[in-house]
């Protein structure tokens, strides 16, 4: 080996130092330091079942990384001892930390395609400040989505897939003697089940349904404010969120007086949206007999009137569909009708009469146009029956043309002669 | 000569004899079966004209001139009962259900955000159908296009 080549050597040992020197201060080190061998499963046997379809045991993470020790120990002692990090189970708040080591590494979850500003959100919610002042009763990471058995969040088996989560925050929230100390109600799950939400998400398993979070965000769960109820269901109900900024309401919501759709809505217990509201809701505020209640009524009239034509002529149109008529022009009139008297249910939040007029009249109009329509068509088609009658009247002369033809052919004589000739 | 005669001498003999009740008969028969021949023959027609003159496939239906679309235009149009929304990209022409999967309204195409929205429930859906946001759960249904002579032919 000449000089030149151990110069080469020895520069490719020092950059090899230096990139170790360099992986051993980051995240990326500690994903590559995972030892291969995991010990602990000797002792807990029980929990290596766990592990197995966890998601972390998919990706080589072993017990040392929550627990510390040196799962590449051969004995309990050498595996526990002392300059291994051994802490046994975790506190909550060193699950919260531990957690996010990794998760809020944006060096180790970069790949995963996983946001990294868990541990932060969790940190501003009532959980993660509770904690953090020493109540142990809060949730953290491990009561969410699991300790030994965490799946990810899309699995279906997991405690925090769409249609598991209420269920899950239920299980403190459900707690009557645990909710009691924080004076929280204990049947919101109850509640929240026979709602709309509800039915749609845990009866019509409709994932894209409100749950719990999509209020009260995950991480950084909070109760939303009375200003930022709004918000909260504008992120789903845009167009109602936009048509409510319209209307007279917003200078009470902004003044704290009005919580916009918790208001008239409720907030659990939502249920379907109705007519019905009218009646119930607006004397809460407001007198019977006042012009708010008379300008409630005029929508009311003109939802109620617009929904009316709608069937009226959809039966209409149907009806003369079976008897056989030609009804493409009508249906396609009647989509657009449907769409406006679907786009009046947000409209109205506007609470303006002469904005839900706008859609009421062109409902109207085009119903009236579609009903003039088939009314014609079915006049058409009666005088088209009429025509049938010359035909039916040349058919039966033509018939009687060639009886009597025949009769004549078949009187002449020669032919009844020929007939017996031939036959003889 | 004597044909000549004959004819001199039957000829207005024939005009003057009145129409025989056989002769009627055979009249109103032949009337008959010439107004049945024509009858048959226009749908015999009919039938065969509209395959002379249709597109690419017989299960392709023409919906619209491609001169009546501009680009970056649309156009709705209602065939086999289904509304539809044609819309004219630089490079082709895309045909989507008109109805939103949400709860069915008639969407619209916003050309300068190039976006399908519905107006109903503010959902937004991008030039491929798919669900951009709000609350349709499912993209909109596409159809086969292909433009031929200047014509835009469907297939539903």
């Amino acid at each position: 080996m000449n000089h030149h080549d151990r110069s080469i050597n020895a520069g490719l040992i020092v950059f090899s130092l230096g990139i170790l020197a360099v992986c051993q201060g980051s995240g990326l080190a500690q994903t590559t330091q995972t030892p291969q061998v995991n010990s602990c499963v000797v002792c807990h046997s029980d929990m290596q079942e766990d592990m197995k379809g966890s998601i972390h045991s998919q990706q080589g993470i072993f017990c040392d990384r929550c627990h510390g020790g040196d799962p590449a120990q051969s004995t309990k002692e050498l595996a526990k001892a002392p300059g291994t990090g051994y802490i046994g189970a975790p506190s909550k708040k060193q699950i919260a930390e531990m957690c996010g080591n990794c998760h809020a590494n944006v060096e180790i979850m970069n790949f995963y395609g996983i946001r990294t500003d868990q541990l932060a959100q969790y940190k501003t919610s009532m959980h993660g400040k509770k904690l953090f002042q020493g109540d142990t009763n809060v949730a953290v990471c491990s009561d969410c989505h699991g300790e030994h058995d965490i799946l990810p969040v899309g699995d279906p088996g997991s405690s925090v897939y769409p249609l598991n989560l209420s269920k899950t925050c239920n299980r403190c929230h459900g707690n009557e003697k645990l909710m009691s100390q924080y004076k929280l109600p204990s049947d919101i799950f109850k509640i929240y089940q026979t709602s709309v939400h509800g039915k749609a998400l845990l009866e019509k398993k409709d994932t894209g349904a409100a749950s719990c979070i999509s209020c009260h965000g995950y991480h950084g769960a909070v109760p939303p404010g009375a200003r930022d109820v709004g918000t909260t269901c504008g992120k789903c109900h845009m167009n109602e969120k936009k048509h409510f900024l319209e209307s007279v309401h917003v200078t009470a919501s902004e003044q704290g007086k009005f919580s916009e759709c918790i208001s008239c809505h409720g907030n659990h217990e939502v249920k379907p949206a109705s007519k019905v509201l009218y009646d119930q809701t607006c004397i809460r505020c407001h007198s019977a007999e006042g012009p708010e209640a008379k300008r409630g009524g005029e929508i009311l009239k003109m939802l109620t009137e617009a929904e009316e034509k709608l069937r009226s002529t959809t039966a209409l149109v149907k009806q003369a569909s079976i008897e056989g008529i030609f009804v493409e022009p009508e249906m396609a009139s009647l989509e657009s009708v449907k769409t406006n008297v679907i786009a009046m249910a947000p409209l109205q939040h506007t609470l303006s009469p002469e904005r839900v007029s706008e859609l009421h009249k062109k409902v109207i109009s085009n119903t009236a146009d579609i009903d003039r329509s088939i009314h014609q068509k079915r006049q058409s088609l009666w005088l088209r029956k009429l025509a049938l009658i010359p035909m039916w009247a040349l058919i039966i002369v033509m018939i009687s043309a060639l009886w009597a033809k025949y009769r004549q052919l078949h009187a002449r004589p020669g032919n009844k002669k020929d007939g017996k000739e031939k036959r003889s | 000569m004597k044909n000549t005669e004959d004819q001199n001498l039957e000829g207005p003999a024939v005009l003057k004899k009145e129409m025989s009740r056989r002769d009627f008969l055979d009249w109103v028969i032949k009337g008959g079966i010439l107004a049945t021949l024509s009858g048959m023959l226009f749908p015999a027609l009919a039938y065969l004209w509209p395959v002379m003159g249709h597109g690419p496939k017989v299960d392709m239906e023409e919906v619209a001139a491609l001169d009546e679309i501009p680009v970056g235009g649309f156009k709705k149009v209602f065939l086999g009962g289904s509304a539809l929304l044609l819309i004219r990209t630089a490079q082709e022409i895309k045909a989507f259900s008109a109805i939103c999967t949400h709860l069915g309204c008639v969407v619209d195409w916003d050309g300068p955000k190039r976006e399908i929205v519905c107006p109903c429930h503010a959902g937004v859906f991008d030039l491929e159908g798919r669900v951009v946001s709000g609350p349709p759960p499912r993209p909109l249904p596409t159809y086969p296009v292909k433009v031929i002579n200047g014509k835009v032919f469907i297939k539903l």
